[in-house]
């Protein structure tokens, strides 16, 4: 199966959840189970932000795409930018921050990534001619 | 609208949340919000989240940032958690950090 486009957003956090609520719905209404179709719009809402803040650098008019493809018993999404992307293409390890620790050190940020590793299989960047290519992989 | 609603007995503040996503675009006013809510009032503050079926990790991060700017003795409580604001809150064992209840009664029924 190709990749289908689910659907292209501006780099603005309001109107990014309209588009990707509507994406992870279209899926739900294409057969996905209403509890995965929330995982899945919860890790592409991580991606996105992450896209949003780190590539776009919070400003708006910047384009994302979101793709989809079933392979096998996988469902992979495919976010796109075309942001200046990552300087280190490993991806942040995401391991859950320490919340043994006093209240004033509990740990404000660093959640977006353990949530995206926790919820799907796998997660692959690539960049290719001026694309950032995020690629998160749920099991069906 | 605002944010969040306030009410409460003597014995303590409920913070009513009138989103239903805390969020990324969101997160800078709510986290704003609550340390506007909390500079008075008593030390038990329970956070009504019957509202809210979304949140992300800058929500999250909103909650934690909430708790922490409480003045010294206070203690925060998340209430009325809806199944994906709570499987957020267990994935990531915000569980160990906040106490949470099923509903705002049980919240208001506890005593810590």
């Amino acid at each position: 199966m190709t990749r289908v486009l689910l659907a292209e957003l501006d780099s603005n956090p309001r109107r990014v959840r309209k588009s990707i609520r509507s994406a992870a719905r279209a899926l739900c209404d294409a057969g996905l189970s209403r509890s995965l179709t929330e995982n899945v719009e919860l890790a592409v809402t991580e991606a996105v932000n992450n896209v949003i803040e780190h590539g776009y650098g919070g400003r708006s008019g910047g384009i994302i795409l979101i793709e989809y493809e079933m392979i096998a018993d996988t469902l992979k999404l495919t976010i796109l930018d075309q942001s200046q992307g990552m300087a280190d293409t490993h991806l942040p390890s995401g391991r859950l921050p320490d919340l043994m620790v006093e209240k004033s050190d509990l740990p404000e940020g660093g959640y977006g990534w353990f949530i995206i590793r926790s919820l799907t299989r796998r997660q692959h960047y690539s960049r290719h001619e001026g694309w950032n290519r995020l690629s998160l992989t749920f099991d069906l | 609208m605002a944010l969040l609603s306030s009410s409460g007995s003597g014995d303590f503040q409920v913070l009513g949340v009138n989103t239903d996503r805390i969020d990324a675009a969101i997160a800078i006013q709510f986290k704003e919000d609550m340390r506007n809510a909390t500079l008075e009032g008593p030390e038990r503050v329970i956070l009504d989240l019957s509202a809210v079926e979304f949140i992300d990790s800058s929500g999250l991060g909103a909650i934690v940032a909430a708790k922490k700017q409480l003045v010294d003795g206070k203690n925060l409580e998340l209430a009325g958690l809806n199944p994906m604001v709570e499987k957020v809150m267990r994935l990531t064992r915000m569980d160990t950090v906040f106490s949470l209840h099923a509903t705002l009664e049980d919240a208001i029924e506890t005593r810590l």
